[in-house]
């Protein structure tokens, strides 16, 4: 088992990142919630997760992942789809609320592009944008090729384009 | 590719910040869920408790598993004597269950004869070549025939 101050320095350290990663793909708060505790939950109960691991960023990311998936494949498409239409009455914030009504009114808009991705486009261009992970790094935790990797970042980040354009245009 | 304006206004957004109510009740979940897995530790049991353990731990498998080899070849000729036994067995017979009722029966009827037979022959024989021999009262014409042949 990981000491106490081993998943305190865990938490202190990934954490914030594991919240915003699930938070993108869930795009709920309790789902968020939940996954990240069973996250930690899994970290207590197998001491040697860490062993042989090179980077404890991406192992948890990925970690983080498997348990979404597992979550969406539970519930199915049908409840998939029922998530999403009450997503879009009572989405948890993904950003942080900005003092400027221009930028709030981007940072909207952009949750709702985000929120019209497919998940696997979704979840490279999170790595990509605020992960800063490169392709083989995205590739290696997401199971795809490399050049998957960089093809579904950008279609995600053309379609992101698309719908923010406007509004970048107006508010520069 | 380099990234466009759009592009690094994009990643410029920051993410919202993880909500700080959650760390201790996660953290806690994580704590009990380890302490569930885990086994108590020895070394925070009483004495008696860890040398009840030890014992516990310790002999049945002193007792039971001295030697993999010795108790392999015990197995081996416990299966040996159970085959030679099956095969010395002499095969059950095949007739239905009616059939081994009538058996019975006529097994009976025989024995309840037999019973009898031998309760007649235990019974005091009264042969009649034992029997006291009284002369025979001469018949009419040896008679006469004697008295022919005498005369």
């Amino acid at each position: 088992m990981p000491a106490r101050v081993e998943l305190e320095r865990l938490y202190e350290d990934h954490a914030q990142a594991l919240f915003s990663f699930l938070a993108n793909l869930t795009r709920n708060e309790a789902d968020t919630r939940d996954l990240l505790q069973a996250l930690f939950v899994k970290l207590a109960q197998r001491p040697g997760l860490f062993e042989g691991a090179r980077e404890e960023r991406a192992l948890l990311l990925r970690l983080a992942r498997n348990l979404a998936i597992d979550l969406f494949r539970r519930r199915g498409a049908a409840r998939r789809h029922s998530d999403a239409l009450a997503r879009q009455v009572q989405a948890a914030p993904l950003f942080a609320p900005a003092s400027e009504p221009d930028e709030q009114a981007f940072r909207k808009a952009l949750e709702a592009a985000l929120d019209e991705l497919p998940t696997e486009q979704r979840e490279v261009v999170h790595l990509k944008l605020w992960e800063g992970l490169t392709f083989e790094q995205i590739a290696g935790l997401v199971d795809i090729p490399p050049n998957t990797a960089a093809s579904r970042y950008r279609y995600g980040l053309d379609k992101l384009r698309r719908r923010l354009r406007p509004l970048y245009d107006e508010i520069r | 590719m380099k990234p466009d304006d759009l592009e690094r206004q994009i990643g410029r957004q920051p993410l919202r910040e993880i909500p700080p109510g959650w760390r201790e009740p996660i953290l806690k979940a994580a704590r009990q869920a380890a302490l569930r897995s885990c086994p108590a530790r020895p070394d925070r049991l009483a004495p008696w408790r860890r040398a009840v353990l030890a014992l516990l731990d310790r002999r049945p498998s002193a007792l039971l598993w001295p030697s993999p080899t010795a108790w392999a070849a015990l197995a081996a000729a416990w299966i040996g004597i159970l085959a030679a036994q099956l095969a010395m067995r002499e095969p059950a017979p095949a007739a239905p269950a009616r059939e081994a009722s009538v058996s019975a029966r006529a097994l009976l009827l025989a024995r309840l004869e037999q019973q009898r037979l031998l309760a007649r022959w235990s019974e005091p024989f009264e042969s009649p070549a034992l029997a006291p021999t009284k002369p025979a009262p001469p018949k009419p014409r040896s008679e006469a025939r004697r008295r022919i042949g005498f005369a």
